[in-house]
């Protein structure tokens, strides 16, 4: 603990209560009869004023101490060092400043802990996806080869190439997940969140999935008052959406459907997203949303396990949440929970 | 980084001639800054579990660090602080104080500490969990939903190391239920707050980060 000198009281301060002192005595020496009893009211006075004056510097010792505990606190806390003598339970001044102080300095050091796990993530994740781009790359190295060497037949040659195609869309699809996905880890996503109709958002969602619900004759409807609003960005929400009922229509057979129906839920909108698919066992609720999860079931469907990882973090990032409720072989219901 | 190491801990209450093992060896590392449900039938050890968290009971055996402070090391009188500078309690029942406004409730483990509010903060709290325009209302005025919130800003308005919640929304109505799970949730995250929360309902458990599900004192 440093040690510090007391301040010493101001002198100005000093000879104002003396004079105070003076005066008091003097105007009760005229009213106070019997000398002995003038001393008495003399002594008292004096002894309390000697008693002020040693409180007054106590208490500024007292301040002095503390003060200077808190600064080698701070120096130690800026060294590495652990607080020495530190008691987080004890009922002192000290101990609750010091208890803040070591949250504040746990918080900044979480901060800078975070940027290093941002780049880990983000590591683990390219290592990711560059392994699912290497299939993709063969592939069409492989067919680009065989088109360039070969007398092929027409008909070959227009298999190959849609072939090549589908390759290429593959390819686009990771790099726009890596994108968003590198957005959503480091918190560099951009919304514009405001109070928009939630109609337009599931329009725009449905429309973009519309075509593979048909191919598969799965049917699609939705319920939703055209005057229900939420606070969201339509253009990630609609993403979101669009990233589940991509999931449903995926899941779900030939003939099947897939119905939205929207209301509000007391603090947030509730968008329930119910398919007749697979569904999904309740110990998994959880790694559905995890990055690059794909169930056994799912093994033989296209995808690379990052639409609904990327659902809950557009969700989450809007104070929004989602929750999962299914049966296996009757179906699932995904609802979606933005802030009203 | 760990903020709780549950280590082997025991539990053992004795009632008559009896033995009742409400957590029998359970070790459990909660990550700082996660959202952990714990689940599990009654009487499998969860309220036990959490109290002992808590600091509200000791153990009968092994070891709890919270903050890289053992408990059992604590006195009684140290464990009164910890929870109180430590612990942000949410009870099933919101125990706000009838007599005192949704302002003063979610000010009063502060007047406890005798330490003074932060206007930001609380206004932060507050507005995350929609109480803005309620702050000078009674509790008995506003619905079940709302009183849980301010209980929820009551416990956080301390900063506390964990958060720690026993079937939050075990009284609420499957609507309100969900909302308050959520922004239970949603105010944890923003908040970078450790939180444990009990619960029944796997809906609710699954908004969490991890599952932990306890069965007659254990984890399986």
């Amino acid at each position: 603990m440093r040690e510090r000198t007391t301040k010493n009281i101001p002198a100005g301060q000093l000879l104002a209560a003396a004079a105070l002192l003076l005066i008091f005595l003097g105007v009760m020496w005229e009213f106070i009869p019997g000398i002995w009893l003038r001393i008495l009211v003399f002594a008292c006075g004096l002894f309390s004023f000697f008693l002020v004056l040693w409180w007054g510097q106590r208490i500024q010792k007292d301040e002095s101490d503390f003060a200077g505990r808190l600064c080698g606190d701070i120096d130690a806390l800026m060294d590495g060092h652990e607080i020495p003598d530190y008691h987080p339970y004890e009922e002192t001044g000290i101990s609750r400043v010091r208890g803040k102080l070591l949250q504040y300095d746990d918080k900044m050091r979480e901060s800078c802990g975070r940027s290093d796990q941002d780049k880990q993530t983000i590591q683990e994740v390219v290592s990711h996806i560059s392994h699912q781009v290497k299939t993709p790359v063969s592939n069409l190295r492989m067919f680009t080869d065989i088109l360039q060497r070969r007398e092929l037949s027409f008909e070959k040659r227009e298999q190959f190439l849609a072939t090549m195609a589908s390759q290429v869309d593959k390819l686009d699809f990771l790099m726009q997940s890596l994108i968003k996905m590198s957005r959503l880890e480091t918190g560099t996503l951009t919304l514009h969140i405001g109070t928009n109709g939630l109609y337009d958002t599931i329009a725009k969602a449905v429309s973009g999935i519309w075509a593979k619900a048909e191919r598969k004759k799965i049917e699609m409807t939705v319920e939703c008052d055209s005057r229900i609003a939420a606070e969201h960005d339509p253009r990630w929400t609609a993403e979101a959406l669009e990233n589940i009922l991509d999931n449903g229509v995926k899941y779900t057979p030939q003939g099947g459907s897939i119905h939205i129906h929207v209301r509000p839920w007391q603090f947030y909108m509730r968008i329930d997203i119910s398919d007749t698919g697979m569904g999904i066992e309740r110990e998994h609720y959880h790694d559905v949303f995890r990055r690059f999860y794909r169930g056994q079931e799912a093994a033989a469907q296209e995808g690379v396990g990052l639409g609904l990882y990327l659902a809950r973090g557009i969700i989450t990032a809007q104070k929004g949440y989602i929750s999962v409720k299914s049966s296996v072989g009757e179906g699932s219901t995904f609802s979606v929970f933005l802030p009203e | 980084m760990d903020i709780v190491n549950v280590d082997h801990v025991k539990k053992y209450f004795e009632t008559g001639n009896r033995l009742v093992k409400a957590v029998d060896g359970v070790s459990l590392l909660v990550e700082k800054g996660t959202f952990t449900a714990i689940v599990g039938a009654s009487g499998s050890g969860k309220t036990t579990l959490l109290n002992l968290i808590g600091g509200l009971y000791r153990p009968t055996g092994g070891r709890i660090i919270v903050d890289n402070m053992e408990l059992s090391s604590l006195t009684e009188q140290e464990l009164t602080i910890y929870r109180r500078r430590r612990v942000g309690f949410v009870f099933q029942d919101c125990s706000l104080v009838s007599e005192l406004t949704v302002r003063e409730n979610i000010l009063f483990p502060l007047a406890l500490d005798d330490s003074l509010p932060d206007p930001v903060f609380f206004e932060r709290i507050t507005g995350a969990l929609r109480l803005d325009d309620k702050l000078d209302r009674y509790p008995h005025t506003l619905s079940a939903g709302t009183q849980q919130c301010a209980a929820i800003a009551r416990a956080l308005i301390t900063r506390p190391s964990i958060l720690l919640a026993d079937e939050p929304t075990g009284s609420l109505d499957v609507r309100t239920s969900q909302n308050v799970a959520g922004l239970l949730k949603m105010t944890a995250e923003m908040f970078h707050q450790t939180l444990i929360m009990i619960t029944h309902s796997m809906e609710l458990a699954q908004l969490s980060d991890r599952v932990v599900r306890l069965q007659d004192g254990r984890i399986v």
